[in-house]
């Protein structure tokens, strides 16, 4: 297997847009090819993340669609879904199809359409991805889900709700310097705790905004990468695995295997531990999830998560830079898209080219998961 | 109609398995045996105050994880009013009712 690297990122605004679903993967993947100065009849694989664009917009063969629309060659272009991992997924078959020869150029893209909707219908959508005979027939939704999480989190290690409302604080602060974030303005703890009470003890400000967006990556051989890019960054890892699809598949709701399992592969297979880690951008679709997987890749030790966002260390200063983008918070959560604009944000950050820089950030990590803990990705990426 | 709580134990591992399970969904062993369950102890709980499209209340409602023998966990919906606040770590009762799972203090 060879090494890979991104040698191109792309992304849109994150938020509600007036594009359609197609126009957002066009525009993501055009700025991906320009930044790495490759043309699009030199790609050879496209792999595109989507969740819920064929329920929400009634639009299917969106890999095809958007790979037409690049002008891209009779090259195979495939879509993948993994819920909420569905954009890491398409990173980590793009990584495969480089690193096994057969492609010298992959694109990854990932794409979501969800404003304009009713909200109980994108309720529904996102819940499509819990078992339906089970979890979906007592009326669990997905906040819901970490509604749960977040009171088994403050029971089991005694932790106020307050420590855990801390992350949407930072997240937001974080946004305010992003432009690419659809929530930008800063907010409190007691404006956290007076925002509507989405499933309790999860308020409105603890969740990931309904939002539009896409994002791509560039990929190619790594010993050939800076014939395209000044900056290319290395893949160092990238780990993808199977969880918990059911919540009777679960032993218990303040961590997931999934995620455990990932971070132990992308680790060994990196050669790198936790702590060699200088940026990372995990899965905070909800508050309560950036506390957990902080503590399941090992950054923090178990029921120490939370008191370590209230204490700063996750900050952009801190002793773990976490979300400097403004993660899924205050970016936006377009499902399908997440993955790949979490790799947008590290490769911006292992440039030296972020809006909120990690001073000297050589390594980062990015964090995908999907479902109830049934999909994961774990990516570790190095500046070259 | 109100009918029991049946799971699937594994023989082989001794996990349980909640239907719809055709075999072990730890080990995949075949060799089964059915049982009945009633009570468990109630692990967390929400209040959701956004429920799914066509879901019969647009009040709240309460949805628990009930954690029954070895620490397997089973979502089901509260039987009582939505305001009562269930405590974590307390004995429940679980039942079906019409197809759906149901806790109760």
């Amino acid at each position: 297997m060879r090494d890979v690297a991104v040698i191109g990122i792309g992304s849109t605004y994150f938020g509600k847009s007036e594009k359609s679903i197609i126009d957002l993967g066009l525009e993501a993947c055009r700025k991906a090819l320009k930044d790495a100065a490759v043309e699009p009849k030199q790609i050879q694989s496209f792999y595109l993340g989507n969740f819920v664009g064929e329920v929400l917009t009634g639009q299917s063969l969106i890999a095809a669609m958007v790979a037409r629309g690049l002008g891209l060659g009779a090259i195979p272009a495939t879509k993948v879904e993994g819920a909420c991992a569905s954009g890491g997924i398409a990173l980590r078959q793009a990584i495969l199809t480089v690193a096994s020869g057969e492609a010298d150029f992959a694109l990854a893209a990932g794409v979501e359409k969800m404003s304009g909707v009713p909200t109980a219908r994108v309720t529904t959508a996102l819940a499509g991805s819990m078992d339906q005979e089970l979890d979906g027939r007592v009326g669990l939704t997905f906040p819901g889900f970490f509604g749960i999480s977040f009171g088994a989190y403050m029971h089991q290690y005694g932790i106020d709700e307050r420590c855990i409302h801390q992350v949407a604080v930072k997240s937001r602060s974080n946004a305010s310097n992003n432009p690419v974030c659809y929530l930008r303005k800063p907010v409190t703890v007691e404006e956290v705790m007076m925002s509507y009470p989405v499933a309790e003890p999860l308020r409105m400000f603890d969740c990931c905004p309904i939002s539009d967006g896409a994002a791509a990556a560039v990929v190619c051989p790594a010993d050939t990468a800076r014939e395209y890019q000044r900056k290319p960054v290395k893949i160092l890892s990238i780990a993808q695995t199977l969880g918990s699809t059911r919540i009777s598949d679960l032993s218990g709701m303040v961590s997931f295997e999934a995620t455990v399992q990932a971070a132990g592969q992308a680790y060994k297979q990196a050669g790198v531990g936790p702590w060699e880690i200088d940026v990372a951008e995990l899965h905070d679709c909800f508050t309560i999830a950036e506390v957990i997987d902080s503590e399941d890749l090992g950054f923090f030790k178990r029921g120490e998560g939370a008191i370590a966002a209230t204490m700063g260390e996750t900050g952009i200063n801190g002793k773990m830079p976490i979300n400097p983008s403004g993660g899924l918070l205050s970016r936006g959560h377009p499902v399908g898209a997440t993955g790949l604009a979490q790799i947008y944000e590290i490769v911006r950050q292992l440039r030296g080219e972020a809006y909120n820089q990690v001073p000297g950030a050589v390594t980062g990590l990015a964090h995908n998961l999907g479902g109830c803990g049934a999909v994961c990705t774990v990516s570790i990426m190095q500046k070259m | 109609m109100d009918k029991p709580v049946a799971c699937l134990e594994c023989l082989q591992c001794r996990r349980l398995s909640l239907p719809p399970a055709a075999f072990c969904r730890n080990c995949g062993s075949e060799d089964l045996r059915q049982l009945t369950v009633d009570q468990g102890i109630l692990y967390s709980y929400t209040r959701i105050h956004v429920p799914p499209e066509g879901w019969p209340t647009t009040g709240p409602y309460i949805v628990g994880v009930v954690q029954i023998r070895q620490g397997t966990l089973m979502s089901a919906l509260y039987e009582g009013v939505p305001w009562d606040r269930p405590v974590m770590g307390s004995d429940v009762r679980l039942k079906y009712k019409d197809d759906i799972l149901y806790f109760s203090i």
